[in-house]
């Protein structure tokens, strides 16, 4: 069953008079139960488009045009009083990304997650239970819960939010960066608790990062986005073993891999563009070694096999693609 | 490539006092000290890129500061050249700092932001009273250059707000090669950057070590970049370097349980086969150690003899050392 759908999703932000187009038409699928990655580099949208889903865009944001549908109601449409009572916590919850800022400094985390309970209403057993049943269930001793966050460790902090978005068992769970910053040790462990909670619970969970490893640690499809656009969508065997977008070709490239030393990564030159006034057509054009004077036209997304889709011309020469993309002297700076 | 030590580092301690909890317990404890370093013996080599990886806490990033000096080592000898740095007068240590220069994981703080470009680079000639005006307009275009921000010239004018993160890691690169120095400590100098950015300032390093015979410690959590970067890696835990050999064989043929550990945690897409499932957490604080080898607690393969004593840092082949009384991967440690 499809849980959350987001058609022609467009988000700008107001900065100095100016218009930032943050997100350009994203539409995308959540089935029940699966694990959607979204991947991308610092402002390519990824964080903005997650926010939007539950409000939580900065007062100079906005969703300009799209529809976020949950169970059949638009998201964008509803008013941030029902959105509070109906969706916030009780159907889609946040894990943020920084849990020293999510948690308040000056109350025990007994008494956040007591809170949370409390302004739901939760009334199935007494709240003093269930908050330490939520403690064992992230793997924190219960008579922890006196504890300040300063009292905690990086990686129980994190433990007490995933705690708090569990707390009202809501069918899906949108994670940003929960393991940016968290030491390797640590960010196995959130990961390895992430995935179990979310096996045993059957949620759907939708989890930002940069970090491509992330996601292919955890995820069952993976979105992979560039300056504002979705570029490339599929499996995660897909997006792996198969790019087919020079950009996700090249960030392939890139990543360096245990044991294969001697590889040469490449760099994928320039930077993305400015989304001020993003360029015209596709933009990876200026970064792309394959491109061509067609690339001034937006390319669509193209389906290469079932479910798998590129934004890009040439989706047919990925094959050849993917070889040249290996070589570092493919990736010269064309300007 | 590699010769002969260019720095030798023998039982380089750095113990912070801990704080304790109240005044009366002040009074009748003895002080504590929190082993940030403690105790780390290795050679680095002219030329060489050495790895430093670990955990959060393992005392790398302290480890490298006092390399650079910057922070003031508890106990040890820096040699260099013959000379123990720890004793250098300030004229000298003035001498050595320019032979030694550090580069920090932050690109957006560790410039100075109403600087141009051009002043920041320039700073150090200026500091150390190198040169005229010609020549270091001439040192600091070499150095942007060579750092890869070309033509420098267009870089000169610019203020490290108008750059992109790569590009000021690259500034702060540039400010350090200026002085030309010996070698270069790089603490997590990319891991704020992005996938595609990171790269080119790794392919920079291997550069300029294979271009100016520039000795780097690389100081890293990340073993993939270290894997791809380094020649030798050594492996931190709990203030001390639990393994060291050339990278290919300390992550191929790990000998440290410690290492396998820290491996088997690095996410990783194309690996072909299942991994184990581990455990692992928090490094536990450096105050109050555990008797004999400090990984004891946490590791799978201990026995009552890894309590008694700590096992020190030995060869187990030629290239390869371990402190570790049963190395894995068929390796054999060797007997007092």
């Amino acid at each position: 069953m499809t849980l959350l759908e987001l058609t022609d999703v467009s988000i700008s932000y107001s900065v100095d008079a100016t218009e930032l187009h943050a997100v350009d038409n994203v539409s995308f699928d959540a089935e029940e139960g699966e694990i959607i990655g979204i991947v991308g580099e610092s402002g390519c949208g990824k964080t903005t488009l997650a926010k939007s889903i539950l409000q939580l865009l900065p007062p100079n944001g906005r969703v300009d045009q799209g529809e976020i549908m949950w169970k059949g109601e638009d998201l964008v449409q509803l008013s941030r009083k029902d959105l509070n009572k109906s969706i916030r916590w009780k159907e889609i919850s946040w894990i943020a990304q920084s849990a020293m800022n999510a948690l308040d400094p000056v109350y025990t985390i007994g008494a956040q997650l007591r809170e949370t309970l409390k302004i739901h209403s939760y009334d199935e057993k007494p709240i003093d239970e269930q908050v330490d049943y939520l403690l064992k269930r992230v793997g924190i001793d219960p008579g922890r819960k006196r504890n300040y966050p300063h009292e905690l460790s990086g990686g129980q902090r994190q433990r007490v939010v995933i705690a708090m978005a569990l707390a009202l068992d809501p069918p899906m769970i949108i994670a940003d960066e929960p393991t940016t910053g968290l030491d390797v040790g640590i960010q196995k462990e959130i990961l390895d608790l992430i995935t179990e909670i979310q096996t045993n619970r059957g949620m759907t969970m939708l989890l930002i990062t940069h970090d491509i490893n992330v996601v292919a640690e955890i995820a069952d499809r993976v979105l992979v986005m560039y300056a504002g656009q979705l570029i490339e969508q599929g499996t995660k065997q897909e997006i792996f073993d198969d790019p087919s977008h020079p950009y996700t070709i090249g960030l392939q490239n890139a990543f360096p891999r245990l044991g294969q030393r001697s590889r040469t990564l490449v760099t994928i030159p320039g930077a993305p563009p400015n989304l001020v006034d993003p360029p015209s057509g596709c933009r990876f054009k200026t970064r792309c070694p394959f491109s061509t004077d067609e690339c001034s036209i937006d390319p669509p997304l193209e389906t290469t096999s079932n479910g798998h889709v590129a934004k890009c011309h040439y989706t047919e020469k990925k094959d050849e693609f993917q070889e040249m993309g290996q070589i570092p002297g493919t990736w010269v700076d064309r300007r | 490539m590699s010769s002969g030590p260019l720095l030798e580092i023998r039982d380089l301690k750095k113990w912070y006092p801990a704080r304790t909890t109240g005044f009366v317990e002040g009074l009748f404890h003895e002080q504590k000290y929190l082993r940030a370093v403690d105790g780390v013996s290795i050679d680095i080599r002219e030329g060489e890129i050495l790895g430093l990886a670990g955990q959060s806490g393992c005392g790398k990033s302290t480890f490298g500061e006092m390399l650079a000096m910057l922070t003031k080592p508890t106990e040890g000898d820096i040699v260099y050249d013959g000379q123990d740095v720890t004793t250098f007068s300030k004229e000298e240590m003035k001498q050595y700092k320019r032979k030694c220069q550090i580069i920090f994981q932050d690109p957006y703080e560790s410039l100075n932001p109403r600087f141009s470009v051009g002043r920041i680079v320039r700073e150090p000639l200026v500091i150390h009273g190198i040169g005229d005006k010609e020549e270091r307009d001439e040192r600091v275009e070499k150095a942007l250059s060579d750092a890869g921000l070309k033509p420098p010239e267009s870089f000169v004018h610019q203020l490290p707000s108008e750059l992109s993160g790569g590009q000021r890691q690259r500034v702060s690169i540039a400010r350090a090669l200026v002085l030309e120095p010996d070698f270069l400590i790089a603490d997590e100098p990319v891991s704020m950057l992005d996938v595609s950015i990171s790269t080119g300032i790794l392919n920079l390093f291997r550069t300029l070590q294979e271009e100016r015979n520039l000795t780097i410690v690389y100081i890293s959590h990340d073993l993939g970049t270290i894997d791809y970067l380094t020649d030798r890696t050594a492996i931190m835990y709990l203030g001390n370097i639990v393994e060291l050999g050339p990278t290919s064989k300390v992550v191929d043929e790990s000998a440290h349980p410690y290492t396998d550990l820290l491996l088997s945690a690095m996410p990783n897409p194309y690996l072909t086969v299942e991994r184990e499932d581990v455990a692992m957490g928090d490094v536990p604080d450096a105050i109050d150690l555990p008797s004999g080898c400090r990984f004891r607690p946490d590791c799978a393969y201990a026995t009552e003899k890894c309590s008694r004593s700590e096992p020190p840092l030995r060869n187990i082949d030629a290239e390869q050392l371990t402190a570790c009384f049963y190395p894995i991967n068929g390796k054999d440690y060797p007997e007092e």
